[in-house]
């Protein structure tokens, strides 16, 4: 096949009809610049020969002019075993397929719609995928012949996911392997039966036979471990069971022989609370007894004590009376002290306050003299400064009237003027010059421009006239003379001169200057006023001294002002302290200042003397209170002593020494009747109902045991006998029975799986085998290829047992692998791939390749020979290239040009 | 006194080569117990004896128990003593003599959930069942002890179950027996049970009747009961071996070296099966090779043959097989294939060491075979020979399809 023209109707940027065309045998070279539609052209091409006419995939849509709801059309004529054939295709709107032949001078329809399609289908030996658009590996030959653009360095796997066997033949072809068709078909029905029920990677096919089964077998795995824990835990019951009885038995014993104990225990204890009960009667009449006998014989020592203690008291209150007399006579004579020392301290207090103040007084108005100074210099200066402000504003006032203009702006006018005027010179340069001689004195009127003037000419001087446009003159005795220029020069020269006078104008009125000489004054005064400001501004900073600002320095004045006026009128200095000058003022307060001193001093004598007669005068308070307090207690003590004799007589009217011979005598009767009751208690009798609390408890505790654990074994007698039932072996048997069978024919279908797969596999490995040992040829071939592009006769093209090309290099063990090598190697050899692919094809009738900018990264020096390998397989192919390159293709084959109509 | 001595009758066993088939067995053996019953009713027993196992463990399903029960019962003129033994032994409330069906069962059954002695026809039987499932002492050391309670004349039966202690023939936790059980403990008879054939010993005093209903193929003496006839105190008894098995077990072979004759052969065998398909278990082993035509008819005719028997089984080890010439025409046909049988040999021989003969040129190196095996995702630690048999079956069955 090769391709004669292709056309496009509403196809990506073409919006109008477009084609290439006539493409002949031999090397063809479309070359434009990018987004030219190079590529459109192709896939246009490869959409109209290999796709369906209703295919609407994205591809297709694709096709169609952005924007817009054109229906692309395309029509491709192309000659395949000698006879020519146009297939013309709309998609998308009212898909329309035609299939045409050349008879007779004119276009024949063979087929149209879904028969037109599969008749290219048919006769390309392409296929269509279920949905979707083709991709290359449906376009028979061609989609090894055709590189497309950015896939230069990818090659078709020639086995897999090929919808044709396309790929197989051309790789039988090309490596002469002669597979023995009944041994290939064998391996066919190996490989068939085994994917029946594997997946390549050896696992059980999705909801085939083998797993299937297996998925029951699991399930019966799982059903019989859970059968088997089942019974596990019946098991471990059991032997909890049969742990129980004994267990039970010696509890039930137990519980019997401490009941017995307990019930012991328990008469033993009432007997002996009984007992214990008397004794502890006559433990209380015994304390009772006691208890009075100490009583009457406390009673006895404590009046003994109250006698003795009266007497002291009394002494002691006489005593009192005495120091209390004498504390009072002190006392008075130091308050007496104390007044007199007071009035002293006054006097003093009263002199230092006096001093004080004319201390204070000297001192505000020394301030106020100096504040006054302040004031005054303050004053000055910033009158100084208001002038020098004053003057800067006025400058300031003055620059802002003048024009807006700055030295580039008006630079930038300079340059303009000269602009202007040059080009006026050239204007009157290059416009009309007219030299006029005249033999004879003669006049003429001239008019240039519109103007008209006369002129008289002298014999034998030579006039000359100049004019920008055009010069009219009117020689008298001859006539009119017209001359006119019309150089294009002139017209750009008008045009420049009056943009650049419009310019002129424009910057003139931005800049508020009427004329060119306005600016360059304003410039000049504007420099010189900025001069002034800045010393206006120097000597203001100066006059300012430390102050920021003028305002700074007039609000200081103002406080300063202030002040020295509430000082003044606070002071209201006399005539003559406001006559003082300040050497004076500070006398008088160095003077005030001595005197305060003296005075303070006296002040704090007297202060020491008050202070010492207040103490002296306190301690003799004192020691009057503590003798009159002594004498009051004394007096209470004498009153309550009496009081308690009375009492404690009153108490026994018997008599207190008789009251206590009574109370011996009690006490020892009760004793005695005590001693009697202990003596008959048994021996441990306080222990004994801590006993028959233990032994009730112990019973108690051993018989929940018991009955907890009777409780615990008929329950677990009842899950036994109930869980026994259940019949868990007999599952499980019949689960084992069911997993035996499953597993025995899992079993028959993994050796069966093995071994066909183990047959499939070494058919196959000896298949490659010999594929491999048929490769050196095509090895030779590719190499040899290669060697011319490359120039590089050491190295050869291996290619593995798939026919892919493995790598290069000097060995195939010292190659370099085909994905190692540099994107320019690789789409090289696949170009010698393809040509070889293309010689060895041709011959049948497939001789299209279709080159899409394949070699981007080919250095120039490869490029040349790639151009000789090609010029060299032109004569027997149709190599149509695609290229944005075209200076790399020139004088290569045929151009071809994308033509409109 | 009369007794109708049996033992290990595993109701309820589980037969994991019988597949669906299974249940089937289990129901066969509860038919030879009312067959075998009903033997005992007609000979007029004192005492039908089961001296161990009547069940295959003590948790098989309660529809077999209530069966058997109710078997039991039908015979309520037959006493019926049942021994617990190292399958279902009497462990408690979870063993199968605690099930209502026991708890209630006919007058004439009585099980020995623990040692006990039981007066029968002026003799006494007395019992030592086992209560659990392993031990390494002899249960019969019990009888001794309670016979000697029992002076006097009456005729005393023995009854346990357990291994006999014959050396390196039993496991030494398998309730060990001594071979003079039943005369060291004075004993008239000693009925056992456990093993599954006929084994007699102590000077005929003590017998194992094996299961009256073989399990397993091969297996010597089994299938019968022991018809026990006791004139008096220190005689011997009269032991009379019964068949009651229902089920025969055949194991028959077809050899394809001459399969007229091995046709033949088969049909005469299965005749002498007279006829008793749903009796009889077969199990049938081709062996050798045969073309394909003469493979593929023996096998449907084989199929159709042995169809009726529902416990048949099936073991092909047969092969395809070509004359020399036959196969020196497709290697010489195919040499892809020559090589590829060659290349199975090769394979077999590295990997599950069968000797290899064939002598090619291009041999398959270690390297190879054990890439091809990782690629074809298959374990080589799993290969057997029979892998290698079978590819080579199937490359040379599918030939002639592939032609």
């Amino acid at each position: 096949m090769i391709i004669e023209s292709i056309e496009l109707d509403h196809v990506g940027p073409f919006r109008q009809k477009v084609s290439i065309g006539p493409l002949k045998s031999g090397i063809n070279v479309l070359a434009a610049p990018n987004e030219a539609g190079k590529t459109t052209f192709l896939r246009a091409a490869a959409r109209a020969l290999f796709d369906k006419h209703t295919c609407k995939d994205d591809e297709i849509w694709s096709m169609q002019p952005s924007g817009s709801e054109l229906a692309p059309k395309v029509a491709v004529v192309f000659e395949h075993e000698g006879q020519r054939y146009r297939v013309e295709k709309r998609f998308l709107n009212n898909p329309e397929s035609r299939f045409m032949t050349w008879n007779g001078g004119d276009w024949q329809l063979l087929a149209d719609g879904d028969a037109a399609d599969e008749r290219v289908q048919k006769l390309l030996q392409s296929s269509v995928p279920s949905r979707g658009a083709t991709k290359a590996a449906h376009w028979g030959m061609l989609g090894f012949l055709w590189a497309q653009q950015g896939e230069a360095s990818k090659w078709p796997d020639w086995d897999e996911d090929w919808k044709n066997e396309t790929g197989k033949a051309i790789k039988s072809r090309l490596a002469r392997v002669e597979m023995d068709p009944v041994i290939d078909h064998l391996r066919s029905l190996l490989w068939e039966a085994y994917t029946e029920l594997f997946t390549p990677t050896g696992k059980a096919r999705a909801r085939g036979e083998l797993e299937q089964v297996e998925m029951e077998l699991r399930k019966i795995g799982e059903e019989k471990e859970q059968v088997k824990q089942q019974r596990l835990e019946l098991d471990s019951m059991q032997r909890q069971f049969s742990e129980l009885g004994p267990r039970l038995a010696s509890l039930q014993e137990e519980t019997a022989a401490r009941e017995k104990e307990a019930n012991e225990l328990r008469g033993e204890a009432t007997a002996a609370e009984l007992q214990l009960k008397e004794v502890e009667q006559r433990r209380g009449e015994f304390d009772t007894a006691k208890e009075r006998l100490e009583t009457v014989s406390g009673d006895i020592d404590q009046m003994t004590k109250f006698g003795g203690r009266l007497k002291d008291v009394q002494t002691e209150l006489v005593r009192a009376n005495t120091t209390l007399t004498d504390a009072v006579s002190k006392e008075n004579a130091a308050k007496q002290d104390v007044a007199n020392a007071q009035k002293g301290l006054d006097a003093a207090t009263l002199r230092w306050r006096q001093l004080n103040e004319q201390r204070e007084r000297a001192a505000n108005l020394i301030k106020l003299k100096q504040d006054e100074k302040k004031k005054a210099d303050t004053e000055k200066l910033a009158k100084k400064a208001a002038g020098y402000a004053e003057s800067v504003l006025k400058l300031r006032a003055q620059l802002e009237k003048l024009p807006n203009i700055t030295p580039a702006k008006l630079k930038k006018l300079q340059d303009l003027n000269a602009s202007i005027r040059e080009c006026e010179t050239k204007l009157e340069t290059i416009g009309l010059s007219v030299e006029l001689k005249p033999d004879s004195a003669a006049k003429l009127t001239a008019t240039r421009e519109g103007k008209r003037e006369s002129l008289s000419l002298k014999t034998g001087e030579t006039e000359t006239l100049r004019a920008p446009q055009s010069l009219e003159l009117l020689l008298s005795g001859w006539g009119r003379l017209w001359i006119r220029a019309g150089a294009t020069e002139l017209s750009l020269l008008q045009s420049t001169l009056a943009d650049d006078r419009e310019t002129f104008r424009e910057q003139l009125a931005g800049v508020e200057c009427a004329s060119l000489k306005d600016a360059e004054t304003a410039v000049a005064r504007r420099r010189d006023l900025l001069k002034e400001i800045e010393s206006a501004e120097e000597k203001l900073g100066d006059s300012l001294d430390e102050f920021a600002s003028l305002e700074e320095l007039q609000s200081e004045f103002a406080a300063i002002e202030r002040q020295t006026k509430a000082l003044r009128e606070t002071l209201s200095p006399t005539p003559s302290e406001a006559k003082a000058s300040l050497a004076e003022l500070e006398s008088n307060a160095e003077r005030s200042k001595v005197a305060l001193k003296k005075a303070q001093e006296s002040q704090s004598d007297a202060d020491t003397d008050l202070r010492r007669l207040q103490k002296a005068a306190e301690s003799f308070g004192k020691t009057r209170e503590q003798a009159d307090r002594e004498k009051v207690k004394l007096a209470a003590d004498v009153t309550g002593l009496e009081r308690q004799v009375v009492a404690l007589e009153e108490r026994y009217p018997q008599g207190l020494e008789r009251a206590k011979a009574e109370a011996q005598g009690a006490f020892v009767r009760a004793e005695a009747r005590h001693d009697e009751a202990r003596k008959k208690l048994p021996p441990d009798a306080d222990k004994l109902p801590e006993r028959n609390k233990r032994a009730s408890a112990a019973f108690e505790q051993v018989r929940q045991e018991s009955e907890r654990r009777k409780s615990e074994f008929n329950q677990m007698e009842g899950a036994l006998q109930s869980r026994g039932a259940e019949g868990l072996y007999s599952k499980q048997a019949i689960l084992e029975e069911r997993e035996e069978a499953l597993s025995k024919h899992v079993e028959r279908l993994r050796d069966r799986g093995w071994a066909t797969r183990l047959a499939h596999d070494l058919i196959e490995f000896r298949k490659q085998a010999a594929t491999r040992a048929v490769l050196a040829p095509l090895e030779s071939r590719l190499s040899s290829t290669f060697a011319e592009v490359s120039r590089d006769t050491g190295r050869r093209v291996f290619l593995d047992e798939h026919l892919q090309i493995a790598g290069i290099g000097a060995s195939r063990d010292a190659m370099i692998s085909f994905t190692h090598l540099s994107q320019g190697a690789k789409e090289q050899l696949l170009l010698c791939l393809r040509l070889a692919v293309a010689a060895e094809v041709g011959p049948s009738g497939h001789r299209l390749v279709v080159l899409d900018d394949v070699l981007v990264n080919t250095d120039g020096q490869r490029q040349k020979r790639v151009l000789d390998l090609l010029q060299s397989f032109g004569d027997q192919l149709q190599i149509l290239i695609v290229t944005c390159h075209p200076e790399r293709y020139r004088g290569v084959g045929e151009a071809i040009e994308i033509r409109g109509e | 006194m009369k007794l109708l001595h049996t033992a290990d009758w595993q109701l309820g066993k589980c037969f994991k080569q019988f597949g669906e088939r299974a249940s089937e067995m289990r129901q066969v053996r509860l038919e030879t117990l009312r067959r075998t019953l009903q033997i005992a009713r007609e000979r007029r027993v004192d005492a039908f004896v089961v001296a161990g196992d009547l069940f295959e463990d003590n948790e098989v399903d309660d529809g077999i128990v209530r069966s058997a029960v109710s078997i039991l019962g039908e015979f309520a003129d037959v006493p019926v003593f049942i021994l617990p033994g190292n399958h279902d032994p009497s462990v408690g409330p979870g063993s199968v003599w605690n099930r209502p069906s026991f708890q209630n069962a006919s007058k004439n059954v009585r099980v020995f959930r623990s040692a006990e002695t039981v007066e029968v026809s002026g003799g006494y039987l007395i019992a030592s069942p086992l209560q659990q499932k392993n031990s390494t002492l002899d249960p019969s050391l019990k009888l001794a002890e309670l016979a000697a309670q029992f002076p006097g004349e009456g005729i005393r039966v023995g009854i346990t179950h357990g291994a006999l202690a014959i050396p390196s023939k039993h496991e030494p936790n398998d309730f060990p027996i001594a071979l003079n059980a039943a005369s060291r403990a004075g004993l008239d008879y000693l009925a056992v049970g456990h093993w599954h054939n006929w084994l007699l010993q102590d000077s005929g005093r003590l017998l194992m009747p094996g299961t009256p209903e073989p399990d397993e193929f091969d297996q010597a003496d089994s299938g019968h009961v022991a018809f026990v006839d006791i004139g008096g105190r220190g005689e011997l008894p009269k032991i009379e071996k019964l068949r009651v098995a229902s089920l025969g077990w055949h194991t028959l072979d077809f050899d394809f070296l001459d399969v007229a004759a091995a046709r033949e052969h088969l049909l005469a065998e299965l005749a002498k099966l007279g006829g008793r398909v749903n009796a009889s278990v077969v199990r049938l082993r081709l062996h050798g090779s045969a073309s394909r035509d003469v493979l593929a008819s023996t096998r449907q005719w084989v199929g159709d043959l042995l169809r009726p028997y529902p416990f048949a089984q099936l073991n092909d080890e047969s092969g395809l097989a070509l004359t020399a010439a036959e196969l020196e025409f497709v290697k010489n046909k195919h040499p892809i294939l020559a090589q590829v049988l060659a290349d199975l040999d090769q394979m077999a021989s590295l990997t599950v060491g069968v000797p290899n003969n064939s002598a090619f040129s291009e041999s398959l190196s270690p390297g190879d075979k054990d890439r091809l095996l990782a690629e074809a995702h298959i374990n080589q630690s799993e290969l057997k020979p029979m892998h290698f048999e079978i590819a080579r079956q199937l490359l040379l069955q599918n030939l002639q399809d592939a032609g």
